[in-house]
């Protein structure tokens, strides 16, 4: 039992780092995508196609085919069989889901922001970064806030499958323990326990910062 | 690619079927508890709001896979579960798929009626409270056709959502189409063109569903809601001019 307690909190900074570093990676490649909004036809149709297709496919595939993918090419490129991290997998697919959604709410966002502000910044000579980076960026963000709070709250639920490729994370140390001791409600519901504290407090500390930060 | 389909087709039939049936399942129910769970919030019923408030809060907040394995695994640590007539169900796998499912959906899908009744322009409400109706009437004819069409373009995304959640049932020894090409995976060591074959199933289910929801966006439900509408809608807009 006291070797659970151990097990389920370093599981709990395992999810939550997976969690934050697909959240991370999410919200880079979210950027890029919605970039495409200003980008040529064909690519905008391109990426468009990419999220239609990552958000129609449900995560516990594109989890497996990232998995065994990525394990079949490395086999391809080294000659013999590497293990791959399901961590790093992990990351890079809920990194990828997340960021198909983010992307639209970037685009969202990005259709809220006044075009006088962009007129105003122009017509007072700044250059293209610092538009982007100083008049662009920061009330994207705070339109994103909303949607980008939600996202987070799924990518956490999430977060969760990665324990079917082997994660040492919460719902696998909790499923480990059920299946030693043969009481599964118990551990199962400990582990909900956790989770729903985790999204709580995310909840709550996301509202402070909305409330901090609105418009 | 193909020999696996030729070889395989009424297992992979089958696993259509069965995703089909729990989606289909747990949409329907899970659309009657929505409906009741947010009038239920909506008027403010004592207790049981606060019991909705409650299930909503559980079941946002945990991950669906928890809760799978709860509703699977846990009641088998209890002796008199097993030993009672209560426990049945809960063998079957499917029955437990489906409670995951629905109480998934219910929860996510009564915030966003509740969401879009407390949006809807009260006018109408309050004439319809005005000209005599109930609040059971004014639910019935009144505010459920005008958010129902309101909803559908976001509740498309729900009914994908639960699409892809589906396939986590794999998990607990469900053979849907996930489970199935797990299965042909494990036997036929064809890992990519099996799991291929499940993501282009999803795919055409996911574009189908959509192709549906649109049709009935389109046509049927604004027949429905204006025949619904049309009785009640004339007498208020009187009511309200004059």
């Amino acid at each position: 039992m006291h070797s659970f307690y151990a097990n389920i909190l370093f599981a709990t900074k395992t999810t939550l780092g997976i969690s934050l570093l697909s959240l991370c990676v999410g919200l880079l490649l979210g950027l890029l995508l919605a970039l495409s909004e200003i980008s040529p036809a064909w690519l905008k149709t391109t990426m468009n196609a990419w999220v239609m297709l990552i958000r129609g496919l449900p995560e516990i595939f594109i989890l497996f085919m990232c998995y065994y993918g990525l394990t079949l090419l490395l086999k391809k490129f080294a000659g013999h069989y590497v293990d791959l991290n399901p961590f790093v997998c992990g990351v890079i697919v809920l990194g990828i889901v997340f960021s198909a959604y983010a992307s639209q709410i970037f685009i969202a966002a990005l259709h809220a922001i006044p075009q006088e502000d962009l007129l105003a910044a122009q017509a007072l000579g700044l250059n293209k970064p610092t538009i982007w980076l100083s008049i662009i960026m920061p009330q994207l963000f705070r339109h994103a806030l909303t949607g980008l709070l939600n996202l987070w709250l799924v990518l956490l639920k999430d977060s969760s499958i990665v324990s079917l490729i082997g994660l040492h994370d919460i719902m696998n140390v909790a499923h480990v323990a059920a299946s030693e001791t043969f009481k599964p409600f118990n551990f199962y519901l400990f582990a909900g326990a956790i989770y729903l504290f985790l999204t709580f407090i995310s909840g709550f500390l996301g509202k402070k910062l909305e409330t901090k930060l609105a418009l | 690619m193909f020999s696996i389909i030729t070889q395989n087709y009424s297992a992979i039939l089958d696993g259509i079927g069965t995703t089909l049936f729990l989606l289909i399942i747990s949409l329907l129910a899970g659309l009657i508890l929505s409906v009741t769970f947010a009038a239920i919030k909506y008027y403010r019923i004592p207790v049981l709001k606060q019991a909705v408030d409650t299930f909503v809060f559980f079941i946002r907040g945990t991950p669906f896979l928890v809760q799978l394995f709860l509703i699977y695994y846990g009641p088998f640590q209890f002796h008199w579960m097993t030993h009672s007539w209560l426990g049945i169900p809960f063998k079957s796998a499917t029955f437990c798929a489906l409670l995951a499912l629905i109480f998934n959906t219910t929860a996510y899908t009564s915030s966003l009626f509740y969401g879009a009744m407390r949006n809807l322009p009260q006018d109408e409400v309050t004439a319809g409270t005005a000209l005599g109706l109930s609040n059971w009437q004014n639910y019935v004819y009144i505010i459920l056709p005008r958010y129902f069409v309101r909803i559908l373009p976001v509740y498309k995304n729900e009914v994908i959502m639960l699409l892809k959640c589906t396939s986590l049932v794999s998990t607990i020894t469900i053979l849907d189409v996930m489970g199935v090409m797990r299965q042909i995976m494990t036997q036929t060591y064809q890992t990519i063109p099996s799991l291929l074959i499940a993501g282009i199933i999803y795919l055409v289910l996911a574009v189908a569903l959509n192709a549906v929801m649109k049709f009935f966006y389109s046509k049927k439900l604004h027949k429905v809601k204006n025949a619904l509408l049309s009785h009640v809608h004339q007498i208020s807009l009187l009511f309200l001019h004059y």
